[in-house]
């Protein structure tokens, strides 16, 4: 083995030990894959969430999936929220709203900056009061737009500071601060 | 100093950092980082704990006959809850395993309460039940998802231990014991999914949230 090829050997094993890619974050905060959504209905989402953004530095994102290949869809949320990084970086004030129609689930995943604020009562009333009598009519549109809107609605009004609730959240909060 | 030293100097420096890097150095590292997962894993069970009182509380008003599966859930309960191990017992397969039993019998005494209740309707209705069974859905799929993470950096800090080079340090210097993890898909079978929303009608059931 001449010299130079062994240092190529060692300069392979130090690259094997980083970090790999990460992952694409698209840029929209609504991403129909499933395409279930008009686009007009699509447009008026995009433009209320990026107010929302602007106003209250607070990450709402509607995500549909054609598939969940085999996933459960509390695993899929939580992996694409934490693969896109929802919300900012110190306030992890994010939501993500995952809807899988194959599957005919959908999931609220709340960032750890929203815990308090979203319990999972609160999640789970609101896809059973906003989202799922329209998604129920076939209205997947009305249920997606009612579903924000009553999200955006609870954060602006709950009547608790928000903060993170699990150990793991207080953890990830407070390295970020 | 000829080309050849200089090259074996640089050889020498390149192993040095690559052993830094991700040698021996990340043994305790990787051991630290799956320990502290571990204190989230019992957080997600603890939190899970909690909630079982006012559940019983509910369950035990709404009087229904099947009241040895009730009492299923108390038992379970209290033997998960007595059942301790620190984190030295994570390299402790019967140890480990006694503690992981007691929670995954918890798990299935939960999921036969849930599939009595359905039963009663009046029960099931009520909001407050109805709450308490999201939240306990909630810590469930929360167990779960500590209990990934927690076998995922288990098995990263077994490999780093069996592999070479920090294999050679890893039994020397640190008399590293692999840690143990939880058996696949156990929590998932054990853990019928509630049908509490359907998305566009018809019968197939979908997730809480």
């Amino acid at each position: 083995m001449t010299p130079r090829a062994a240092l190529a050997g060692l300069a392979l094993l130090t690259v094997a030990c980083g970090r790999e890619a990460e992952p694409a974050r698209p840029a929209e905060p609504v991403t129909d894959q499933a395409d279930i959504l008009s686009p007009a209905a699509e447009e008026a989402l995009d433009e209320t969430l990026r107010r929302y953004w602007n106003q209250k530095e607070t990450a709402i994102v509607v995500a549909t999936v054609p598939s969940l290949k085999g996933e459960s869809i509390e695993a899929a949320a939580n992996r694409m929220f934490n693969d896109r990084g929802i919300g900012a970086v110190g306030t992890n004030r994010g939501v993500l709203l995952l809807i899988a129609p194959e599957e005919r689930k959908l999931r609220i995943e709340v960032g750890c900056g929203l815990e308090t604020v979203l319990p999972s009562e609160v999640a789970a009333g609101i896809i059973r009061e906003a989202i799922k009598p329209r998604f129920s009519a076939g209205d997947f549109d009305a249920g997606t737009s009612a579903g924000v809107d009553a999200l955006i609605r609870r954060i602006d009004t709950a009547n608790v500071p928000a903060g993170p609730v699990s150990r793991r959240c207080k953890q990830i909060m407070k390295i970020a601060a | 100093m000829n080309l050849t030293t200089m090259l074996r100097g640089a050889f020498a420096a390149v192993a040095a950092l690559s052993l830094a890097a991700c040698g021996i150095n990340s043994v305790p590292t990787k051991e630290e980082a799956a320990k502290a997962q571990w204190g989230n894993v019992e957080s997600a069970l603890q939190n899970r704990s909690d909630k079982i009182p006012n559940l019983v509380a509910v369950v035990q008003a709404a009087a229904i006959s099947e009241k040895d599966i009730l009492q299923g859930v108390i038992d379970a309960r209290a033997r998960a809850t007595s059942i301790n191990i620190t984190t030295d017992d994570l390299s402790n397969p019967e140890e480990f395993k006694k503690f992981s039993d007691a929670q995954n019998q918890l798990t299935q005494a939960l999921g036969q309460l849930r599939t009595v209740v359905e039963n009663y309707p009046q029960l099931a209705s009520q909001p407050r039940f109805a709450d308490l069974m999201v939240a306990i859905d909630e810590a469930n799929n929360q167990i779960n998802t500590e209990r990934v993470r927690y076998n995922d950096l288990a098995r990263d800090y077994n490999t780093e231990i069996r592999t070479f080079p920090s294999s050679i340090g890893a039994n020397i210097v640190h008399g590293a014991e692999a840690l143990q993890y939880f058996e696949a898909d156990e929590g998932a079978k054990a853990n019928p999914k509630v049908d509490m929303s359907a998305i566009t009608g018809g019968a197939t059931p979908a997730a809480t949230n």
